[in-house]
């Protein structure tokens, strides 16, 4: 909430030199070693089969890409079960990844579903049932252009929803989103006069933790909610897809917690470090937690393509220079695929033009 | 004479008249008057010689002489003690008529300020223990942030005191919350203490006379936190003549006017604006685009009909606002107002109080569609009745009791524009009252043994109207576990708490400059702070002890020697204390406080102990002066709960927030003479517990820390040093015109002192930072001026 940084900048005042510093500097605190904790990521939705399940064990890294990769989980048993008696096992797919197998077994609302874990040391953990509540459609989305860019990060498309919160209290809300976005590389070259690996199309998620209770505003239109920053690295189309999730109030105060607990400023603000408690514990001793969730939601989407219309200059900085790696752009970027016309299934979806 | 070291030519104000008169011979004689430079009034017995003429002379109550002297160019001595020698060289050759003005002596230290610190014997003598006394005119010459002097800053100097750090409001006394603070001002409860989100204290230095921070025992008559009273008295306007006071510096302007109106009633009224955008403006970032402001101000009535009564009314006002460059503005507010009637029946004294108190704080959203405020108030009603008498030549005995209403708003929303999508919400407000009454007989056995004995019964209602939820036996309470809801009328008690709370205090005389002090004081807590942050912010509000939410109860045990050293020149004391805290306010890992209505589901109880020794040395007279305090202690805490899931450290006993072992400061002055002085401060205090992640993992693509243990690990120590240069122009204390001005460095080496230590993510990372707020020297200048 609070950025308290407060660069150093000195006047030469009446008679006295005013230096005031307030800033945050990075540091190295070494993570202190306690025993691995089961982790569980997953989630059921009203979206078709397969559902994914990450198994891992809490260790020391501080980067997605450090994880030490003996920390994943591979010889677990997973089990997804519903109220209905229905099940679905889950079967190894990469590193720390389970997929479910039963092709028939989908998410429906109003349904409860509980995960079983069993691990190779005897322990099982299970999460408490999780009811999938209904979730109401996107009215529309709306985009705006935010020029604000820094040496890391170029100027973007910012996406809005609109929707509407149902009269019945208690409804929690989550959104992720993700675009397809030009890039463009160097490229390498492939004989005279031939380049390839000039132009990609990158997938971008949105990485935010971004709830919503509608504890405040129950019953009333959830208007222009923040869903997205699509960055502007090279002319072109942005394939935009929202996502919708209904949550139950267990689960929305957890991924409140994550947010809160790593968006931290420093300030007088910030409540204490708490650990986050999930829904799944140790069959043979309750009271044993594993970290993470597994939750249950029900799913409604919105795409929109984003047509920029004469971009201006100061709208591109990227493009002079510094977001144009050299190299093939498929390998330069993760998740990018040559292709510069609409993505598979997306040939008649609303197109908004942004000047 | 030291002063020499500064000399520069003394300003002299010499008015000679001639007048003619002849006379016989080769002798003459001088006439004239002597009086004060400053107060014009007439001196007498001042010393009148001429060393020619071997003569000399004193004056009389006009300040009048008559020096017969040879006709010869002579040097006359004018001599006074306390004042500067004055000599003249003349060469009369008839009777002439001098007028001389002589002026004071720089005093060491102003005699206001000599008057007001107490009686230096009082550190053996005084039944009085853990207290710390601060002397007003001191506080301003000592070293400042941005040239505000400030209370609360002052007291975390004292051995005891600590604070969360810079910028953070409120204070801890013997690792207690900063909610465990009663600060009385004229009496009356003042809920919010800070300015600027804790920068400064919301009383300026200059509306208070000296005060006394009670660290352990605190007198029978008060009540209602367990760790500390901070009372303070309003300033009383003067009885001489209409005073004024102006102060400026970098962050804000002080203005003070104080006097009599006709004989039997004087006033004082003032207040602080602040302009600290103007300083925020310096700076480049998101700063700039913050804005805030604030003010304070005072005005207190006192009435005297005769020498024993008085009727005084005093009212008070601080009001804040602070805005962040996203979408978010906070403003609070506290109001007070008090009636107060002193008198003497017989031989008892007695007084009554009639008080109003008001914290008010709102936090708007001011995002398009999204206007919202949201509002925490909390308000007190109080009239209090003491009386004392003295029963015997050696004791006095005082009595007295107080009913309290207390109202309380624990979160309101509304929206704040007709296109806002927010909807109303309020929390049920509470209400309660408190009826307490107290004895106390404080008794010279004999004259190395003295004993204050007093007891207190405080009796706390949780009244309706009100819904309570039932929560299910046997289970973690939460919303699901509800199964009853309970309806409670207007005016219905639904829980009532109450117990005596025994304060007992000796002094036995060891010797004449030594003595043995013990103490112990229980005392209970009908109101918390909900807060699950380290310092107060604006977010946090007042909750009342209800059904699911005993009092805190607080034990302290204090003995102490304390002696004087040379005369009373030194003082020197050490003291030990032990605390147990029951019923202390905690939070359930992930609880949710702001506009929760099942609150009490979200909040644990816990149960703390804070010990420590604390050794303290003072030479409060003289050119030097200085005060050099350590303390060593100690402050834990521990959740009570039957489910280990919401246990915090498995149930076991971990540091506090305010759990600062090593603490050791000192201040130092000294006098160099013409008004100037020197002052130092030099701090060093251990750092403040802190959690650091055991393990990470990764959930939606990004690192999150595990924080599996609270308080295990500690920010790096804080250490800080101070100095300031003062001038003060006052040569007497009654001088009307005069200027003071401070000139101060803090943190002179420029350590850059954490105030935090976070971890948070970027990217798909988690980066551990560290957040320093007064990283730097900080100079600023102070100019006062009075007239």
């Amino acid at each position: 909430m609070v950025k308290f940084c407060w660069l150093p900048y000195s006047i030469l005042g009446f008679i006295f030199v005013f230096f005031f510093t307030a800033c945050e500097q990075e540091v190295e605190v070494p993570i202190r070693r306690v025993t691995p904790r089961l982790v569980v990521e997953g989630s059921i939705t009203t979206d078709p089969p397969p559902y994914t399940v990450k198994l891992m064990y809490s260790g020391q890294f501080t980067h997605t890409n450090a994880i030490p990769g003996e920390l994943y989980i591979n010889d677990a048993e997973v089990i997804l079960s519903d109220n209905a008696g229905g099940s679905t096992s889950f079967t190894r797919t990469s590193n720390g990844f389970y997929e479910s197998t039963d092709m028939d077994f989908s998410g429906e609302t109003g349904k409860t579903y509980q995960l079983t874990i069993k691990l190779s040391d005897g322990n099982t953990f299970q999460s408490k049932p999780e009811t999938i509540f209904p979730v109401p459609a996107i009215d529309s989305l709306s985009v705006e252009v935010d020029p604000m860019y820094t040496a890391r990060t170029p100027t973007g498309f910012l996406v809005y929803a609109n929707t509407n919160d149902p009269a019945t209290p208690g409804n929690y809300y989550r959104w992720t989103a993700e675009s397809m976005l030009p890039r463009k590389a160097t490229g390498v070259s492939c004989g005279f006069y031939c380049k390839i690996g000039e132009y990609c199309r990158q997938l971008r998620r949105s990485s935010a933790i971004n709830v919503l209770s509608d504890q405040s505003l129950n019953g009333k239109p959830i208007l222009h909610h923040w869903v997205h920053r699509s960055p502007i690295y090279w002319f072109g189309r942005h394939y935009i897809e929202v996502k919708q999730l209904s949550l139950s109030r267990e689960s929305f105060i957890f991924w409140q917690k994550v947010d809160e607990q790593t968006a931290r400023t420093g300030s007088i603000f910030d409540p204490l470090p708490a650990p986050l408690e999930g829904n799944i514990y140790n069959v043979h001793r309750p009271d044993e937690l594993a970290l993470g969730y597994f939750g249950a939601s029900a799913v409604s989407y919105k795409r929109i393509v984003i047509v920029p219309m004469y971009l201006k200059e100061h709208l591109l900085q990227g493009i002079t220079g510094i977001f144009i790696e050299e190299g093939d752009c498929s390998v330069l970027y993760p998740e990018a695929v040559y292709d510069l016309g609409a993505p598979p299934g997306w040939e008649n979806e609303e197109r908004l033009v942004v000047y | 004479m030291r002063y020499n070291v500064f000399a520069i030519a003394p300003i002299l104000y010499v008015l000679i008249l001639l007048s003619v008169s002849t006379s016989a011979q080769n002798t003459l004689s001088i006439k004239g008057q002597v009086i004060d430079f400053d107060t014009r009034l007439p001196l007498s017995g001042v010393s009148v010689s001429s060393k020619k003429s071997k003569t000399g002379v004193t004056s009389n109550e006009r300040g009048a002489f008559i020096l017969g002297i040879i006709i010869d160019e002579q040097e006359l001595f004018f001599s006074y003690l306390g004042y500067k020698t004055f000599s003249l060289t003349v060469y009369p050759l008839e009777d002439t008529l001098l007028h001389i003005a002589l002026k004071r002596n720089p005093p060491d230290e102003l005699p206001e300020i000599r008057v007001a610190s107490r009686n230096r014997k009082a550190n053996v003598a005084d039944l009085e223990m853990s207290t710390v006394t601060v002397s007003v005119a001191r506080l301003k010459k000592t070293p400042l942030v941005f040239g505000e002097s400030d209370i609360i800053k002052m007291l975390s100097l004292a051995a005891g005191v600590t604070t969360t750090g810079e910028g953070a409001g409120g204070f801890n006394v013997r690792g207690g919350n900063a909610d465990q603070n009663l600060v009385l001002l004229d009496e009356t409860p003042l809920f919010n203490t800070s300015h600027l989100l804790g920068f400064y204290s919301a009383i300026s230095p200059e509306a208070v006379r000296d005060f006394t921070l009670y660290k352990g025992s605190i007198p029978a008559r008060y009540g209602g936190r367990v760790a500390s009273l901070l009372a303070l008295d309003a300033r009383n306007g003067n009885d001489s003549a209409v005073r004024f006071t102006g102060t400026v510096s970098p962050v804000s302007g002080k203005f003070f006017a104080d006097g009599p109106v006709g004989k039997k009633i004087n006033f004082l009224i003032g207040g602080r604006v602040a302009y600290p955008k103007v300083m925020m403006n310096m700076f480049k970032g998101d700063i700039k685009k913050s804005n805030a402001f604030f003010y304070d101000g005072i005005a207190k009535l006192s009435y005297n009909p005769d020498l024993n009564s008085k009727l005084s009314l005093t009212l008070y006002r601080s009001y804040d606002f602070f805005k962040f460059p996203e979408d978010t503005s906070y403003h609070w507010q506290s109001n007070l107002a008090v009636l107060q009637w002193k008198s003497k029946i017989q031989n008892i004294n007695y007084q009554v109080i009639a008080n109003y108190s008001a914290f008010i704080s709102d936090i708007r959203g001011n995002r398009e569609k999204y206007e919202f405020n949201l509002r925490t108030a909390i308000d007190q009603k109080e009239v209090k009745l003491n009386f004392s008498a003295r029963v015997h030549r050696n004791a006095t005995f005082s009595w007295g009791g107080s009913t309290a209403y207390y109202s309380i708003n624990p979160g309101s929303n509304s929206p704040r524009a007709a296109s806002s999508v927010i909807n109303t919400f309020a929390m049920q407000k509470e209400t309660g009252n408190e009826l307490a009454g107290y004895i106390n007989n404080e008794w010279n056995i004999f004259s190395n043994l003295a004993i204050q004995a007093g007891v207190r019964y405080a009796s706390f209602s949780y009244k309706g109207p009100h819904s309570v939820y039932v929560y299910e036996a046997g289970y973690p309470m939460s919303k699901e576990t509800i199964y009853d809801t309970l309806i409670y009328t207007k005016g219905k008690i639904i829980k009532r708490y109450g117990g005596w709370e025994p304060r007992v205090a000796v002094n036995i005389g060891l010797d004449s400059n030594t003595s043995l002090k013990l103490s112990y004081n229980r005392s209970r807590q009908y109101l918390h702070l909900v807060s699950n942050t380290i310092a107060i912010t604006p977010v946090d509000y007042w909750k009342m002890s209800g059904p699911y939410t005993p009092p805190q109860l607080g034990d302290q045990v204090a003995a102490g020697i304390f002696r004087n050293f040379n005369n009373d020149m030194f003082e020197a004391s050490a003291e030990v204390y032990y605390k147990k805290v029951k019923n202390l306010v905690e939070y359930k890992k992930g609880a949710m406080l702001i506009l929760n209505p099942y609150i009490e589901s979200d909040l644990l109880p816990a149960n703390g102990k804070a010990y420590g020794i604390e050794v303290s040395a003072e030479k409060a007279s003289g050119i030097y002066t200085g005060h050099v305090a350590y303390t060593w202690s100690r402050s834990l805490h521990r959740v009570i709960t039957a489910f280990p899931l919401e246990m915090v450290n498995n149930g076991a006993y971990y540091p506090s927030n305010f759990d600062r072992p090593h603490n050791l400061s000192f201040t130092g002055r000294i006098l160099l003479g013409k008004g100037w002085s020197f002052a130092t401060n030099f701090v060093y205090i251990t750092g403040r517990p802190s959690s650091f992640p055991d393990g990470n993992y990764v959930i939606n693509d990004i690192v999150i820390p595990d924080y599996s243990m609270r308080n295990k690990d500690r920010l790096p120590d804080y250490h800080r040093l101070d100095a300031a240069f003062s001038y003060d122009s006052r040569r007497y204390a009654a001088q009307k015109k005069y200027s003071v001005i401070n000139i101060s460095l803090y943190n002179v080496y420029a350590r850059k002192n954490p105030y935090s230590l976070y971890f948070k993510k970027a990217g798909q990372g988690l980066y551990a930072y560290r957040l320093t707020v007064l990283g730097t020297i900080i100079p600023s200048i102070t100019w006062n001026y009075n007239f």
